[in-house]
């Protein structure tokens, strides 16, 4: 059953030009000049109770103004919505008892008093029954461990354990839909993989639905079943994740602060004239990194090396033991591929595509008219 | 799907919904007073700005009496016109800085957080800026109040005057509310409402006769500061309280009434124009 459905979804900006200089000031100010931006271009979609979508996108893309018009704080420029049934900007308030949204550069929290504030204020917000707020709260302290931050300043708080406390905030009342808006943003490793947890957990326990924009592709491929990659306004994809992470996900880049010189550990071994660093794969077949097969050096300079790794040819796991073998490891990162970088790949994939469908469309046209012709 | 919604959230009666309301924005004006109680010290030393005003004000006054060797000016002794100016300045010094919050939230967009809650915009953050008001009067009103006592003596106060200032104030707060919040709101068109917030507060302090009471203020001076609304903020609580007049506290409550009344009608106004064109940032 569809909870949110989205057609021809679309929201114009209009915002007033200035030019530089004194004197287009003045003439602006005289003769104002408007220009009016397509933040959303009519999209459509729709999404199933206890799903968990991932809406994602480079910034400007129209994530967070796509989501604002799902939770009814923005007027559409045109389309239909409806989320729970409800058209989200004409019945706001009640649809606001049932959907939660968390904004991952914005707080709910009150600033100077500590969690255990916000909560009870929210318990009076959303007009809950005190006996019930209590053993739901006592149900998400213990969930996101968040007991002994209940009764700290929000101000004194890190970054993650007050997201953490945001989500359990704003699940206080039982959403049927909590929609995220860059939840993990500023969090550090542990932390951002805790919220993704957290975030799975509640969806397989509650069957609770999650809309979730994210410029981390990490986030998508651990929470996320099925993604929307939206650019420019526009939905370019709408695919399972198991289908993005073959396609596009696949590429990790291998950061590695190591003790030794990194030219040195890529020089070839004089004796042998060969890399001093191989990869043992699983089939016992020696394989220099530099030949390995979707292994690409970004970067060796000083301690730092830099690697791409294409996990659809290559796993990663042989590939750190064999640098472990020669160095010890200082530090380490891996990356996704930057959103930009998948966007690009999905723009390359649908030309392939497009131009496949036009040349087999110009061979079955040719076929035809050689059929006409043909007595 | 909008079965399931009513199933969820029974029908209630009007005097249940009321009773809802009123614990949310109750819950809200008390979270506020803490969140400004947190930092006590911090709004006590603000508070000893307005001791450094009123003892100057209070040094020039002295001076102004005995330059002209009276001891009653307009009908103020100086030690009416002390206490005058400490509970003019009580209120004038309790402005939290509302057009500047409200400006942030259209700004930054934290206003998505709380127009995606159950709860009305306007009336949440009067729950806030009561909350945080009350604050400031309870502490500015105990600083100014000794500092009075310590300069002039014991006021004297009738019980009328005593009785109505809590009233008076509290409608005075209000009407400041209406005019910061609108002011506020204007962020949705200009690029700066600083500038608005500073004028108003500018007219305020001068016609509303927070320097000196505007009986002092030379005809036809006088009766235009005391026909506009800005003498409702300022000088009508402080005079009840200091020179109690029945007649005057009518006038003045038709007054406040009337201002509020008018404000309240522009603030929603401005909002329900505002609440559709909302824009906001990183969207």
């Amino acid at each position: 059953m569809a909870i949110v459905e989205v057609e021809a979804l679309r929201k114009t900006f209009r915002s007033r030009q200035r030019g530089a200089g004194l004197a287009n000031s003045l003439r602006s100010f005289v003769a104002p000049r408007y220009r009016e931006r397509e933040a959303v271009k009519g999209i459509s979609f729709a999404l199933e109770a206890g799903e968990v979508l991932a809406f994602i996108g480079p910034n400007g893309a129209g994530k967070s103004t796509t989501i604002k018009m799902l939770t009814g704080i923005l007027y559409p420029t045109a389309g239909r919505v409806h989320v729970l049934g409800l058209a989200p900007w004409q019945q706001r308030r009640t649809l606001a008892y049932h959907i939660a949204s968390v904004y991952g550069q914005k707080s709910q929290l009150w600033y100077h008093l500590p969690p255990q504030d916000t909560f009870d204020l929210l318990a009076r917000i959303y007009e809950l029954d005190m006996a019930e707020y209590r053993k739901r709260r006592a149900f998400l302290v213990d969930v996101f461990d968040i007991g002994e931050y209940m009764s700290t300043p929000a101000r004194k708080l890190s970054l993650g354990e007050r997201m953490r406390c945001e989500l359990a905030a704003a699940l206080l009342h039982k959403p049927s839909i909590v929609f995220l808006d860059e939840p993990t943003i500023g969090l550090d490793v542990i932390a951002r993989q805790r919220i993704r947890d957290l975030i799975g957990q509640l969806n397989t326990e509650e069957g609770l639905t999650v809309f979730l924009t994210s410029h981390d592709a990490g986030d998508i491929e651990q929470v996320c079943r099925r993604a929307i990659v939206i650019n420019h306004g526009e939905i370019i994809l709408d695919t399972p994740v198991s289908r993005l992470k073959r396609d596009y996900l696949k590429a990790k880049t291998v950061d590695l602060l190591l003790e030794g010189s990194a030219e040195e550990l890529l020089k070839m071994d004089s004796e042998s004239e060969q890399p001093r660093l191989s990869v043992r794969a699983p089939l016992s077949i020696h394989e220099e990194i530099v030949e390995t097969p979707g292994v690409r050096v970004l970067k060796a300079k000083g301690h730092g090396l830099k690697l791409e790794v294409d996990t659809a040819q290559t796993p990663l796991e042989p590939i750190i033991a064999a640098i472990m073998q020669h160095s010890h490891i200082l530090d380490m990162t891996i990356a996704d591929p930057p959103m930009e970088e998948i966007i690009a790949a999905i723009y390359s994939e649908k030309g392939k595509v497009e131009t496949g469908h036009s040349k087999q469309e110009q061979i079955a046209q040719e076929a035809e008219k050689i059929e006409e012709v043909t007595p | 799907m909008e079965t399931a919604i009513a199933r969820v959230r029974p029908r209630r009666s009007i005097w249940k919904r009321a009773r809802f309301a009123l614990q949310k924005y109750v819950a809200v004006l008390r979270v506020s007073a803490a969140n400004n109680l947190a930092y006590m010290m911090e709004v006590f030393f603000r508070a000893l700005l307005l001791v450094v005003l009123v003892f100057i004000l209070a040094q020039l006054w002295k001076t102004t009496f005995s330059v002209r060797g009276a001891h009653i000016l307009s009908g103020f002794s100086i030690g009416d016109m002390i206490w005058y100016l400490a509970a003019a300045e009580t209120i004038a010094m309790s402005m939290p800085a509302l057009t500047r919050r409200i400006d942030m939230e259209v700004r930054s967009g934290q206003l998505a957080y709380l127009l995606g809650r159950p709860c009305n915009y306007v009336l949440y953050n009067f729950a806030q800026y009561l909350g945080e008001r009350v604050v400031r009067i309870g502490i500015n009103g105990a600083v100014a109040a000794v500092l009075a006592f310590v300069i002039a003596g014991l006021p004297h106060f009738t019980w009328q005057g005593f009785l109505a200032w809590p009233l008076l104030a509290f409608l005075a707060v209000c009407i400041d509310f209406t005019a910061y919040f609108s002011i506020g709101l204007l962020a949705f068109w200009s690029e700066e409402t600083q500038s608005f917030s500073l004028i108003f507060s500018r007219l305020t302090l001068v016609l509303g006769g927070v320097l000196a009471p505007l009986d002092i203020f030379p005809q036809p001076l006088r009766s235009i500061a005391q026909a506009l609304p800005f003498s409702s903020i300022l000088y009508g609580p402080a005079r009840t309280l200091v020179h109690f007049d029945a007649g005057y506290l009518g006038f003045l409550l038709v007054q406040q009434i009337i201002t509020l009344a008018g404000g309240t009608l522009i603030l929603l106004a401005i909002y329900s124009i505002a609440i559709r064109r909302v824009n906001i940032n990183g969207g």
